[in-house]
């Protein structure tokens, strides 16, 4: 199963994607990770005298890595040619795409950190009206659709299904009844 | 017939009926709504599952993988836009027959041919279980670190135009799976001495960052694009009856998808490629292909819906998944202690004959559940791109944070969520990273089992089975060099005819 929503031409298009030039950018990062996890071999992998190399604890990392370099560095060499061969969105713009998105990366862990102090359904909720409102939706429909998605969610896994999302610190200054009910359903 | 009635007092049970049912209606309103898809749905449910029995949790994500394709076609058909991603050759003939007023019978001939995949798979899955259950036991260590290596192979071959990236994020897969603390050697690997990363990566994290996240800031740093609202006409039955005056379209598709699906890492994509090519090549009406054709829209569908069963193959008799889905489901059986695998068929006979039925009964759940509903679940199909990504964000936190109510879990499943972001964005696979993990895991596992009786490399395919795969393996990438290279020849060949064409008209 494969990820991306893509307009279908011909049937060959749903096995060979489209190339964006921006792919150097990923291409280049992604071998100077690698470089730098085979430049730590010696530091983060123990290796044991007298044991032969396959049997060694590092060996199944060592042909991780070696896999990631090797290839990393094909997948610059082909995206390159790529690039001169084809046009493109400019590289910057794609750049500026991935920037945007880490705001919502900040939104978040914002509600990641919110949910052990303020609890999990009152977090859910402000959280799901604030984002609704960021994304646009600033009308009480949205606004009011977004929080019943978020009461849905705390109810049906947390009420229903019960998973292991513990109480909120604010609960503590609840009376000792409702306090319970509150840890245990929302 | 004790196996048979054992299975079937398994799936009598109301929470194995309620899990499936809600699995496959879940799955098909899932399927229908665009930038969703089951991949998101299991990886967010999965925690959740693991409090559940394995057949309850099993049966539940298997309703969501083997019917949100039946939800996707509807999208992909009257808006142009498909449901899920395997759904995307679905449009190419779907929508032109819309756009000439056969809306209803492209959705009953894409949902008769979906059933008649779903259960020509099922089907072929309960014909190939003795023997199955007959060979499996011969799958020792090495087979089974053959048959991983396989589907590494195919999973880079698999990727048209992007083998590198995909061997890369393949081994980054690998990877991931050996950081932290070993206990086969009693050492810690790549944790750069920090407690976070001793006790490992866990798959969910990686899967939700990957495919849940990852979606939620794509689409939320997006915009929301206005759709015209589809509509609907009489005769939503008329296609159903329609595709069984196609055998010689279903058959050959379905078995495309059978065949692509036991095959790890291969998948839907190639299934619905081979399928929709032979049918072009057989049809009386080559022409229609890709302008409105029922049997193009029938070998999508039908190729399409075969491959959830087929894809249980590996998983339950060698305990290797074929692609990310199964790769999801492989940690719930891990969970319950159910180990998938050559035992699996002798010791618990009944439980996979309750696994192959549920298919079945799934796909008939699909079909009623659409025949009924298809004009309600069309106000689904108009939820908008950034609405979805907030439900999408609020549903990922569940997933990340019930695990193990870590901070720092998110944390790395945000960064994850980063980088599937780029790869989408990037049309890069992120498939590659998922089977990786989960491959490159089994195969060190196989890998150290093995070594312990073999005294030189050739040791490793001394016996059939083995050496068979061996040879699957050397013939792949042979034949894939060799394609290459025809490729490569028959694209100069025809540049340099189109220079002399070019240069004839010129002079």
């Amino acid at each position: 199963m494969s990820d991306e929503q893509f307009e279908v031409h011909d049937a060959r298009d749903i096995i060979a994607r489209p190339h964006r030039r921006a792919e150097i950018v990923y291409g280049i990062a992604s071998f100077a990770f690698a470089i730098f996890l085979l430049s730590q071999i010696g530091n983060e992998l123990v290796w044991k005298a007298g044991t032969p190399f396959t049997k060694q604890p590092g060996f199944w990392p060592v042909i991780a890595i070696s896999g990631m370099v090797i290839f990393g560095a094909f997948e610059i060499v082909s995206t390159i040619r790529r690039n001169r061969r084809l046009e493109g969105e400019p590289i910057a713009g794609e750049l500026l795409r991935w920037l945007k998105a880490v705001e919502y990366l900040i939104w978040f862990m914002a509600y990641v950190i919110a949910v052990p102090q303020a609890g999990y359904l009152p977090a859910t909720i402000v959280f799901a009206a604030a984002l609704a409102w960021r994304a646009g939706y600033r009308n009480a429909k949205g606004v009011l659709a977004a929080v019943g998605v978020g009461i849905l969610t705390v109810v049906i896994f947390k009420s229903i299904l019960q998973v292991k999302i513990p109480g909120g610190a604010v609960y503590e200054l609840l009376p000792r009844g409702i306090r319970g009910f509150m840890i245990q359903y929302f | 017939m004790d196996t048979l009635l054992a299975s079937l007092e398994i799936l009598a049970r109301w929470d194995v009926i309620l899990a499936l049912l809600s699995g496959a209606v879940g799955g098909v309103i899932i399927g229908a709504i665009p930038g969703v898809g089951p991949a998101i749905a299991i990886a967010i449910l999965l925690p959740a599952t693991y409090a559940m029995e394995p057949i309850v949790g099993l049966t539940l994500l298997l309703g969501i993988y083997g019917s949100a394709m039946f939800g996707g076609a509807i999208p992909a058909i009257l808006i142009n836009t498909p449901g899920t991603p395997v759904n995307a050759l679905t449009t190419y003939d779907g929508y032109p027959m819309t756009r000439r007023g056969e809306a209803p019978r492209a959705l009953s001939l894409a949902y008769g041919a979906s059933f008649a995949g779903g259960i020509f798979s099922v089907v072929c899955l309960i014909l190939l279980a003795p023997a199955l259950a007959a060979i499996a036991p011969n799958f020792g260590s090495r087979e089974i670190f053959m048959a991983a290596l396989l589907g590494m192979v195919l999973v880079v071959i698999a990727h048209r135009g992007q083998h590198m990236a995909a061997g890369a994020l393949m081994c980054f897969g690998v990877f991931l799976a050996t950081v932290g603390f070993h206990a086969g050697t009693l050492t810690k690997r790549y944790t750069f001495d920090t407690q976070m990363l001793s006790s490992g990566i866990d798959l969910i994290v990686v899967v939700l960052g990957l495919f849940a996240l990852s979606q939620a800031f794509y689409l939320l740093s997006g915009k929301d694009e206005r759709t015209a609202s589809p509509k609907l006409g009489k005769g939503l039955f008329s296609g159903l009856r329609e595709v069984m005056k196609y055998p010689r379209v279903v058959l050959p598709s379905a078995s495309f998808g059978v065949i692509m699906g036991i095959i790890p890492g291969v998948g839907e994509f190639l299934a619905q490629f081979f399928s929709y090519t032979l049918a072009q090549k057989t049809s009386k009406k080559p022409e229609l292909f890709g302008k409105g054709s029922p049997e193009g829209l029938i070998a999508s569908e039908s190729a399409n819906n075969a491959v959830p069963a087929a894809a249980m193959i590996p998983l339950l008799a060698l305990g290797i998944p074929g692609e990310a889905l199964t790769a999801m489901m492989l940690s719930v059986f891990y969970v319950h202690n159910v180990i998938p695998g050559p035992r699996l068929f002798q010791s618990q006979p009944e439980f996979v004959l309750a696994l192959y039925l549920a298919l079945g009964l799934l796909n008939i759940i699909a079909l009623a559940f659409l025949l009924g509903a298809t004009r309600p679940l069309l106000k689904v199909v108009e939820i908008p791109n950034r609405f979805l990504g907030v439900g999408i964000l609020i549903l990922s936190f569940v997933g990340v944070y019930s695990l193990r109510n870590s901070i720092t879990d998110c944390g790395l499943a945000a960064a994850f969520g980063m980088l599937g972001l780029m790869l989408r964005r990037l049309h890069l696979p992120i498939v590659p990273v998922i089977l990786g993990m989960v491959l490159g895991g089994i195969m060190e596992d196989k890998l150290r089992t093995s070594l312990i009786r073999v005294q030189s490399p050739i040791d490793f395919i001394s016996r059939p089975i083995a050496a068979t795969i061996f040879a699957i393996i050397v013939i792949a990438i042979a034949g894939h060099f060799f394609s290459l290279y025809r490729a490569r020849r028959s694209a100069r060949t025809a540049a340099a005819s189109s220079s002399s064409t070019s240069e004839q008209t010129s002079a």
